[in-house]
């Protein structure tokens, strides 16, 4: 799982910095062609979008290995290491069992797509829409693995989500 | 309320005080209040309203901007904009607050989205006020708190969908916005003057002529930043999206210029950007999902219809419809929110003969505030995201600006003059 | 219950079973705000299902996009949480290239006409092709023909050539604008106010309409009423929903949307006169182009588009005239 999830990561990081620097670069280059060319790239702001639902969705996910998404902790910090290890437990069981539902739907849409493409360029919308159970997926293995983490030995205390 | 409603607001509290990241609270409220009010044909448009969340061209301005904040800080650019205000009026007692708020109206003036700016300067002003020995709570909050003035200040991009709503002219909203936006900012530096007769806030040393012409030429490749993007912008060459893409490209080329920006460390200011983006965008996606399943209860509509069925005076109504937006605002913020209330809010403008240009800034400042109140506020998050702070210091630190902001929104709310003079000026 | 997600078993009637048992609660979304012209055909809808149900039908109407984009409530209309949904035709263009026939230019010069034409055999046939999809399209009204607003005055098709106009984004209406040198943009509609204000563009493709709600007046001064494509909207009911109804709730449900189809068609249509008062009285000057001069470019849509699809092939030949 530990192995999984630090591969994952690696797509992750490489995929966001290669999308973030292609958004900017495709925008800028759509105002070049526009102004000072005079021909404007009809495909950039539709492929800026799509990129960026691909950059929420990874990145969505890094977010949640790298305990980065913001939470209210006021309680959690209350806690003893002991009762902080078994909340945690508690809030992963829900949150995996919530990630599990969403994966369940997001194949079952993605898989009964009914034909459409994009306003713009035309592509399939399974392309961006794909985005969306590849990041859970990403998310969902990155939790499995920080809560069996979390059964074998006691989390450091800076780990609250 | 209903028995579903009472324990779906019941699941969501529990879910948030046992520490689950808030977007991930917004998704699993959402899946369990289908289950609880048995509207499981909904499931299968979960999925949907997460991608259609983040379908819309204008949130491009958040990882760009987000994206230019941390180039400039990394090629060395902030650093010098910060220093040539500081040797101007740092020498004041809590010079640097000012400055943060004289900069934060003037990037208003480039920004249409709160949650832009509060990204781009959380990231610029916070360390650099904490650097002169300000509290890293008061400087997050500060920052936080003067970016609601990015949507009063033109363009805006709440300004623009309200008209495209009501068909309120954007052109008179855009003036309409300038002298609250200024009552914003003069609101923040009454603040600070407050603040600094009992805190000791730091001040710099005075700065000599010399010092003053030296950080000038120094800073005057990075003042090119905001000159381009603001000549671009006025003068056709770029939307305001598309210039947070050319704001990149321009503070790369001065970053290497000042030789502090480095191509091998270009990976990681990007990954950062994407990782502080995504946790923002992110709620962004189940904030949506959130959306949809309150408009499609129309939660909304059925607390206005009962608010409004209450009184028949327009004083009264903008009252209600304050504490309504104040209410709402804690768990909803900007377009969405916009886009749910505007259509039930709207026609009653007639029955109560209220100026929709007035209501848009009401409506548009109302929605702002929501941005920083708890337990949703995507600026909130934001700021705590980037500045690492947490969301209940900034909450506290956050107050005295927002008792502020909600003063303010009262004066023009009852003044209209304030909103509606400057364009009845122009439209002469 | 019929399928859909909202229709219930009658519960005063006693049994389900009898020829008027069923009752319905609808829901029905659109993008367009709750004044708009689009809204009134909704709200006709729904006063033409309870007037010819006798109560059965009830309908809760979504404007505005409170529900989504037409994307979204396509998805919603084939799973089932959404019963009757309005969609543009240029969004129905991306799930069924068929659409795109009523795009070909100049190819009706009245509501009258396109009305008329939405009842042929030749459209039914373009609307069954989303039969597959899980939805099914029964009708269609016209909403605004599309006009050419401009910062500077365009007076003939070569004028147009080198200038940047912001179309829906809908291949058709692309192909269109291209034909005549123009580089069609897709800026988002929230940010069209300020580039044609700034000059990002020279000019929309729009409708009088969207030009008076949004003020374009006040950004392009010139709008030429080319009138040049008509501007479907597409009336869409969940399929399981429908097919799960009696055949004579089955005909309520489409008599009331022809019903609402004619209201708003022809308001609208009645309207124009007022709409081009009112945007010559904010100051925009509005003038006529002859459609002739734009010859060449109905030509090349046509000979482009019926190659794709034999649909369009027989819709552009039947109302070509
Ligand atoms: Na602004
Ligand atoms: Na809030």
């Amino acid at each position: 799982m530990k192995t999984l999830s630090n591969w994952v990561e690696k797509i992750e990081k490489v995929a966001s910095i290669l999308l973030m620097a292609a958004i900017t670069l495709v925008l800028f280059t759509a105002v070049v062609y526009r102004y000072f060319l005079n021909a404007p790239l009809f495909w950039a702001n539709e492929a800026s979008i799509f990129m960026m639902t691909w950059l929420t969705f990874l990145g969505g996910s890094l977010g949640l290995k790298y305990k980065s998404q913001a939470s209210i902790t006021f309680l959690v910090d209350r806690f003893s290491e002991g009762g902080k290890r078994i909340l945690l437990i508690i809030t992963h069981i829900v949150i995996l069992a919530a990630l599990a539902l969403l994966l369940y739907l997001s194949y079952e849409w993605i898989l009964n797509l009914s034909p459409q493409k994009s306003s713009s360029m035309r592509i399939p919308m399974w392309i961006p829409y794909l985005s969306v159970p590849v990041g859970l997926t990403f998310a969902f293995i990155h939790l499995l693995d920080y809560m069996i983490d979390l059964i074998k030995k006691t989390p450091k205390s800076s780990d609250a989500l | 309320m209903t028995f579903g409603l009472i324990s779906t607001i019941v699941v969501f509290i529990l879910l948030l005080i046992i520490g689950i990241p808030i977007s991930l609270v917004l998704a699993i409220t959402s899946l369990a209040y289908l289950f609880i009010s048995d509207n499981l044909t909904l499931l299968a448009t979960v999925p949907q309203k997460m991608f259609s969340g983040m379908d819309n061209f204008g949130l491009l301005a958040i990882p760009l901007f987000m994206l230019a904040g941390e180039l400039m800080n990394f090629g060395g650019i902030t650093s010098r904009l910060i220093q040539f205000a500081k040797v101007l009026i740092g020498h004041f007692k809590g010079g640097l607050a000012y400055v943060s708020i004289i900069a934060n109206m003037f990037l208003a003036s480039i920004l249409g989205s709160a949650n832009a700016q509060a990204a781009m300067m959380s990231k610029v002003m916070v360390p650099e006020m904490e650097k002169e020995g300000y509290s890293r709570e008061f400087s997050s909050a500060l920052t936080l708190a003067s970016s609601v003035v990015a949507p009063v200040i033109p363009p805006s991009m709440l300004f623009i969908i309200y008209g495209t709503l009501t068909g309120a002219s954007i052109g008179d909203l855009f003036i309409a916005g300038i002298i609250p936006g200024i009552l914003l900012g003069v609101g923040f530096i009454i603040v600070i003057g407050l603040m600094n007769a009992k805190e000791n806030f730091p001040r710099s040393e005075r700065g000599t002529l010399q010092e003053i012409f030296k950080s000038f030429l120094n800073v005057l490749p990075a003042l090119l930043i905001p000159f381009i993007i603001i000549y671009g912008i006025l003068s056709g060459i770029f939307t305001p999206t598309e210039s947070a893409a050319v704001a990149c490209i321009i503070a790369v080329i001065i970053g290497f210029s000042y030789k502090q920006l480095k191509i091998n460390s270009l990976p990681e200011i990007l990954l950062n950007t994407v990782v502080n983006t995504a946790t923002i965008t992110f709620l962004i996606v189940t904030a949506n999902l959130f959306g949809y399943i309150i408009a499609y209860e129309q939660i909304p509509q059925l607390m206005a219809e009962s608010m409004l069925s209450i009184s028949e005076n327009p004083l009264v109504f903008l009252l209600l419809v304050n504490i309504l937006l104040l209410l709402l605002g804690t768990v909803l913020d900007g377009i969405a929110a916009l886009i749910i209330l505007v259509p039930v809010l709207a026609p009653l403008l007639t029955t109560y003969q209220i100026d929709p240009v007035h209501f848009g800034v009401i409506i548009t400042i109302n929605l702002t505030i929501g941005l920083l109140t708890p337990p949703v506020g995507t600026g909130l998050f934001i700021v705590s995201s980037v500045a690492k702070v947490k969301i209940e210091s900034l909450v506290k630190a956050i107050t005295p600006f927002l008792i502020t902001t909600i003063v303010i929104l009262m004066i023009i709310t009852y003044w209209e003059d304030a909103v509606l003079w400057l364009p009845s000026l122009i439209n002469k | 219950g019929g399928g859909g997600g909202s229709s219930e078993e009658a519960s005063s009637g006693g049994d389900g079973g009898d020829a008027e048992g069923e009752t319905y609660e609808f829901k029905l979304g659109h993008i367009a705000p709750p004044d708009h012209i689009w809204n009134e055909a909704a709200q006709k809808f729904a006063e033409e299902l309870e007037e010819r149900s006798d109560g059965r039908m009830k309908v809760e109407l979504y404007p505005g996009g409170q529900l989504g984009s037409d994307s979204d409530m396509v998805q919603q209309l084939e799973a089932g949480s959404l019963d009757f949904g309005f969609i543009t035709n240029a969004f129905l263009t991306s799930k069924s290239d068929a659409f795109s026939a009523w795009f070909a230019p100049y190819l009706f010069d009245s509501y009258e006409a396109a009305l008329e034409a939405s009842k042929s055999e030749e459209a039914k046939n373009i609307l069954a092709t989303l039969d597959d999809q899980g939805i099914k399209a029964l009708d269609i009204f016209f909403s605004g023909h599309r006009t050419m607003m401009f910062r500077e005055k365009v007076e003939k098709p070569e004028d147009l050539e080198g200038l940047s106009m912001r179309v829906t984004p809908s291949p058709a209406l692309e192909d269109f604008y291209r034909s005549l040198g123009v580089s069609p943009e897709s800026i988002s509609l929230p940010d069209v106010y300020q580039s044609a204000q700034t000059g990002v563009i020279d000019g929309m493709d729009m409708d009088l309409d969207a030009a008076i709600t949004s003020n374009y007046n006040e950004v392009t001064g010139y709008g030429a009423l080319t009138n040049h494509m008509v501007w479907p909207s597409v009336m869409i009911i969940n399929k399981a929903l429908y097919d799960g109804m009696s055949e004579e709730d089955q005909k309520i449900v489409e008599e009331s949307m022809a019903a609402a189809s004619e209201f708003a068609t022809m308001k609208r249509a009645s309207q124009e006169e007022e709409f081009i008062k009112t945007l010559e009285d904010r100051g925009m000057e509005i003038y006529e182009i002859d459609p002739a001069l734009f010859e060449k470019q109905m030509n090349e849509f046509d000979e482009k588009y019926k190659a794709m699809d034999p649909l369009i092939a027989d819709f552009i030949d039947t109302f070509r005239k």
